[in-house]
């Protein structure tokens, strides 16, 4: 109740709060993504065991990211930290296309979750910069974006080794929650 | 789910026993103690930091205990791992010359893993015609990792990638930009025609042979070059040629010959190519004994070439000693190094024995003995740098039965003859090992006597014997047993019954004369004559005998030094840190491929030089 009473007041005042999962396949980039979007660089990442968690100011918002391990066996730990989450970053590697099928089971069975029921979803195909990488629109088919119901998503073409297209979902991740979406 | 739990325990206990082998408890990029990822790619076992490198260029890697391996990847990875990524990835990188990167130096190791995966510039990769060949023979080989790795490595992605093209790699990891365009680098670099400086891999083997060369103070170092360069242009057979020359060189270039000839008839080409490869997946699992031979021609090359001569000399005395032992060291390692010691005192005195230390030469040769043998010849070539002046009198004094002394002689001279132009005749030594090992036990005789009659029968066990042969090789001067042992444990062993036996030498060269003969049959037909002639190659060894008596002399120093030798064969092996003989030995056997399946051009080729 504390929280709650907390983030309402945070709303009325304009300094929003949101706590925001970034999930996907191991390898798909959800730690650099995390760091270029909180020191703007491309840091020398290490495959993440248990989770890295930053803030990030965007648009006054204040967004509380928590990327999470990626790893076969740790991703039934994801649940673990889905209460009170607004928005979920899905980052799927575009050019691993071996394991888009695996990235789309993952995916619908996060979006099972009564937990997450509320939550927005935000799709970064990254690695954009890399030779055949599939673009936003073959992604959407392949993770069979237009199954979900009933839920606010958008899908951005992303490469977070050259920054693109992360800020423009920051944006849409913005103004959905702060129209209430989240 | 029941199942699919206990398929999935079961897989992790397959790769936590993986986890426990040598190779694997390293990083293998960096050396980090306790990998805890693996890289899909090329199925080896790294550290943290090094996946996260790895992740960089778009390599797979899995974490050990956080992902879940299916079946398949669990074969794969106990098909590779780190043992067999180093037999390819690692092939010419050299620990004395290069070190691991810091773990910690984020940037040196990024550049590490790219030089080594993405650039392979430690491949030794070249030719294409290796990995057939290599896959073609083998089977006599204990060593059947290196084998396995071959072949394997056209069952590998990166095996075939590098055989046949470095794209195939890339796309099958999934290819990029970066991975295509350090493929083309490669591919510019695979010329090999500056390789030798460039190309540390293969090359740098030649220039260790030009280090030894130089300190020797050989004006046949250029020539060398030039002749391994023609191996590369060939393939790796230049490569392995400079490791032939070297056999030659240290102890039986005679041999080379008849292993020509003999390849020539029977299927060289195929045992060539196993042979290679063997040295090259030994490389990594004969690391210890590579280490030894390398030590011996570090030491070589810090005593000058004259050491090396002696030690290959030595080596192959001692070998012919282990010759004897042979039987009983059918084991490699242990064998050799136990046997040696009585086949130095028996060998010696038994050179008619002989054929039944050949033949117990070259099981052992297959096994641990290639890889030894590789190194010893690899330390023979330094000789022979040193020992130029009589190379091919030399020769034809094996020829004409010289014995023991000439064949210490024959190995300079013929290090003499192959560093001048014609090192790669070596190959033949190869080729007479080969064909020792097929007789090995008793074909060993027969070898001696007409080697070149029986490599064709022998050549099934070329492949086997193909690193057994560069072993043997090194040692072939005194015989192919010997070279055998030599190479590893022999070495050391040898060493110490050098010393010892030094009176015996005489003795022993007289069975080695015959190989000798042989050997000059092999190495070049036109030597056939003179082979046939032994006591025209006699009055060669005499006049040899002179650069002999001085090769000798320094040779009792070294025995000297060797019996401490024995008692140092452990020292040996540490400085020999191993990885270089790997170098060589891969080299050396390509050359032999290439002298088995054209055996008249490598003739014409040693003519030019």
């Amino acid at each position: 109740m504390g929280i709650l009473f907390t983030r309402m007041l945070s709303s009325i005042f304009g300094n929003r709060e949101a706590r925001i999962l970034v999930l996907g396949l191991d390898n798909a980039g959800k730690t650099t993504i995390l760091y270029r979007l909180q020191m703007g660089e491309v840091v020398s990442t290490i495959p993440t065991i248990g989770f890295n968690v930053e803030t990030v100011q965007y648009n006054n918002i204040k967004f509380q990211v928590w990327d999470l391990g990626g790893q076969t066996s740790i991703r039934p730990y994801w649940r673990c930290y889905f209460p009170n989450t607004q928005a979920i970053i899905y980052v799927v590697d575009s050019s691993d296309t071996d394991r888009l099928v695996t990235a789309k089971e993952e995916f619908h069975a996060i979006l099972e979750e009564d937990e997450l029921k509320g939550a927005v979803v935000l799709v970064y195909a990254n690695k954009q910069d890399l030779p055949g990488a599939l673009d936003d629109a073959a992604i959407t088919e392949a993770l069979e974006l237009h199954k979900i119901k009933s839920r606010q998503w958008a899908i951005f073409k992303a490469s977070a080794i050259k920054g693109e297209g992360l800020f423009e979902g920051l944006d849409w991740l913005s103004n959905t929650l702060k129209s209430g979406g989240g | 789910m029941a199942n699919r739990m206990k398929e999935d325990e079961k897989n992790e206990k397959i790769i936590r026993g993986l986890l426990k082998l040598p190779a694997n408890r390293r990083c293998i990029n960096c050396n980090n103690l306790g990998p805890q990822y693996v890289c899909t790619n090329f199925w080896t076992f790294i550290c943290t930091n090094c996946s996260g490198m790895h992740r960089e260029f778009t390599h797979r890697v899995k974490s050990i205990s956080m992902a879940k391996f299916t079946s398949q990847e669990v074969i794969a990875l106990q098909d590779g791992g780190n043992e067999r990524a180093k037999s390819i990835y690692f092939k010419e990188w050299d620990p004395q010359r290069h070190s691991f990167p810091d773990s910690s130096n984020i940037d040196r190791l990024r550049e590490f893993i790219k030089h080594l995966y993405v650039d392979r510039r430690y491949t030794g990769e070249r030719g294409t015609n290796k990995p057939p060949r290599v896959k073609s023979d083998r089977e006599d080989y204990n060593e059947n990792r290196t084998a396995d790795s071959y072949r394997s490595a056209s069952r590998s992605p990166p095996f075939e990638d590098r055989y046949d093209h470095p794209f195939n790699e890339r796309s099958s990891s999934g290819g990029r930009n970066d991975e295509r365009f350090s493929r083309y680098g490669y591919e510019d670099r695979s010329p090999a025609h500056d390789s030798d400086s460039k190309r540390s891999p293969g090359q740098f083997d030649v220039v260790d042979e030009r280090r030894r060369d130089d300190k020797t103070g050989n004006g046949n170092q250029t020539q060398r070059i030039e002749d391994r360069r023609f191996p590369d242009a060939v393939h790796r057979a230049s490569v392995r040629s400079p490791s032939y020359q070297k056999g030659v060189d240290s102890s039986s270039p005679p041999l080379v010959r008849p292993v020509r000839d003999i390849l020539g008839d029977d299927v060289p080409p195929l045992q060539v190519g196993d042979l290679p490869k063997p040295n090259g997946a030994g490389v990594p699992e004969n690391s210890s004994k590579t280490q030894r031979t390398t030590s011996s021609s570090s030491l070589g090359s810090s005593d000058g070439n004259p050491v090396e001569l002696k030690r290959a000399n030595s080596g192959s005395l001692i070998d012919f000693n282990i010759n004897s032992d042979p039987p009983v060291s059918t084991t490699q390692h242990v064998p050799q190094q136990t046997v040696s010691p009585l086949a130095s005192s028996e060998n010696w005195a038994s050179f008619d024995v002989v054929p039944q230390q050949k033949a117990s030469q070259t099981s052992a040769n297959v096994t641990s003995i290639q890889s030894s043998l590789d190194q010893l010849l690899v330390p023979a070539i330094a000789p022979a740098g040193n020992a130029p002046s009589p190379p091919v009198s030399g020769v034809h004094a094996l020829s004409g039965n010289n014995d023991t002394r000439q064949i210490p002689v024959l190995p300079q001279n013929q290090a003499d003859f192959f560093a001048a132009g014609n090192t790669r005749p070596a190959l033949p030594p190869s080729d007479i090992s080969m064909t020792w090992g097929p007789s090995v036990a008793q074909n060993m005789q027969v070898n001696l006597t007409a080697p070149a009659g029986q490599p064709s029968q022998h050549t099934t066990a070329w492949a086997g014997g193909m690193g057994s042969g560069l072993v043997s090789q090194i040692p072939a001067d005194a015989k192919p047993i010997g070279r055998n042992e030599l190479p590893q444990d022999l070495f050391t062993a040898l060493y110490p019954p050098a010393a010892t036996s030094f009176p015996a030498w005489p003795r022993t060269p007289h069975p080695s004369m015959g190989y000798s003969m042989q050997y000059p049959v092999g190495s070049a037909i036109q030597t056939f004559p003179h082979a046939s002639q032994s006591t025209n190659p006699f009055d060669l060894v005499n006049e040899t005998s002179l650069p002999h008596a001085s090769s000798f002399p320094s040779m009792a120093s070294l025995q000297g030094a060797l019996p401490s030798m024995t008692g140092n064969a452990p020292l040996l092996r540490s400085a020999s840190l191993g990885t270089p003989i790997p170098q060589w030995a891969p080299l050396q056997q390509t050359p032999s491929y290439q002298m088995a399946s054209s055996p008249s051009p490598y003739l014409v080729q040693q003519g030019p030089d």
